[in-house]
């Protein structure tokens, strides 16, 4: 690579490769208070872009993961009816932690959901006079990864994200309510039989029947969510 | 070319490792983070992330064995999860229309509450995902423009001029340009 000599040069480099000081930078940047002045510049801007990159990881994945890792060096042959009686009991387990699964109860759903919307990584999402999301492919493909789709589409969305909830994905929503924000959940593997009353840490709302599945309608401010759960229920399918 | 930015990144698993279960865990320990930012920023969708990031170690999980250099871990690890990603996403063009990927973060509210780091992962997602990859590898990752030309199959001038183009976009979304800066390779 030839020395670099002019200004440009040494920008276009730096542009590329800001922490770049060989030779013929480092003596240019030396003599040359604008450039030096530039490359500070850029290394600013990527200690904004590394912060920026960092996006909260999920708490426990490494763990989660390393774990998965352990438990399948520890398998060891079992005989034929310890194996029998081992899927008796782990299918009857695994019934049950799945019909609890589906069907939690009232508090547990209420709360799980409130703890959802106030964890950080989601607490942007209802700050009053956020804009509006005009993507409505983008806010579909949200609900589609999540199994659902509604009817003539959602309005007033200002936050879509297909999110993990309780070990399964889920479609979160924001919309512009009567008077603020309202979270809007679309649970597909969440089943409820009757009205979930949610109250819980400043947040209203309910968690309603909805098919297969379940809709969680929540907020922090005064707009009555009951006028919203006729609509929402009727416009929704589960697709998956 | 410039050194690789992220030492602790690269390094992380050097130390001598005994059992394939020790190894594994000190693998998915000193990368995962690093992982499942970089899986997030190419597909936007954190519970696709956390999936392509379980997917790549389960891969991992298998084959370590040929891992001969711990130092090259994190290069291994990043092109398994690249191509994960690219079955994703194949698998995902057979069965949904393309315009319903959801693919497209327009919030890119991620966690946070800062503003400035809210402005600029808008900024971030604004960029053609050309620009924004080899400059995640970078910044992100800590990989040298060369190892960024092996990983994309690219040559290394090209790999320049679009970590070059990202920062002159970026620039321009966040406000900050001052003196024009010409495009073409760095």
């Amino acid at each position: 690579m030839s020395t670099p000599v002019t200004c440009l040069d040494v920008r276009r480099m730096l542009m590329a490769e800001p922490q770049r000081r060989d030779a013929g930078i480092a003596e240019h940047l030396k003599d040359c208070p604008g450039c030096a002045g530039f490359a500070r510049e850029m290394l600013a801007l990527d200690a904004r872009l590394e912060a920026a990159f960092k996006v909260p990881v999920p708490e426990g994945l490494e763990a989660r993961i390393a774990l998965d890792g352990s438990l399948k060096n520890r398998r060891r042959p079992l005989r034929p009816w310890m194996a029998l009686a081992a899927s008796v009991v782990m299918v009857g387990l695994l019934t049950t932690f799945v019909w609890r699964h589906e069907h939690p109860s009232d508090a547990v759903l209420a709360a799980a959901v409130v703890k959802h919307i106030e964890n950080p990584d989601e607490a942007d999402a209802i700050k009053p006079d956020q804009a509006l999301l005009h993507d409505a492919a983008y806010v579909q493909g949200v609900m589609h990864t999540a199994g659902a789709s509604f009817q003539g589409g959602m309005d007033d969305v200002t936050y879509a994200q297909v999110c993990l909830f309780r070990g399964e994905r889920v479609a979160h929503l924001v919309v512009h309510g009567a008077n603020g924000p309202v979270t809007i959940m679309l649970l597909r593997h969440t089943h409820v039989d009757h009205t979930v009353p949610v109250d819980e840490d400043g947040f209203h709302g309910v968690i309603v029947p909805a098919g297969k599945g379940s809709i969680a309608i929540v907020t922090n401010n005064n707009t009555p969510v009951v006028p919203m759960e006729q609509e929402l229920t009727s416009k929704v399918d589960w697709t998956l | 070319m410039s050194e690789p930015r992220n030492k602790a990144a690269s390094g992380a698993v050097s130390a001598p490792m005994g059992t394939h279960q020790h190894r594994f865990e000190m693998l998915a320990r000193a990368q995962v983070p690093g992982l499942y930012r970089y899986a997030y920023w190419l597909c936007r969708d954190r519970a696709l992330a956390e999936d392509l990031v379980q997917e790549t170690l389960l891969r991992a999980w298998r084959s370590l064995d040929s891992l001969r250099e711990e130092a090259a871990a994190r290069r291994w690890l990043i092109t398994i999860l690249r191509n994960e990603f690219m079955r994703e996403l194949s698998k995902r063009r057979d069965t949904v229309a393309i315009d319903d990927l959801p693919l497209v973060d327009h919030t890119a509210n991620v966690g946070g509450s800062d503003t400035d780091m809210f402005d600029v992962r808008r900024a971030l997602t604004k960029l053609a995902p050309e620009y924004r990859e080899p400059l995640a590898l970078q910044v992100l990752m800590g990989c040298t423009t060369q190892e960024i030309a092996e990983m994309l199959e690219l040559n290394q001038g090209t790999v320049l001029t679009r970590l070059h183009r990202a920062r002159n976009q970026l620039r321009e979304h966040l406000g900050l340009k001052g003196d024009a800066i010409g495009e073409g390779a760095a």
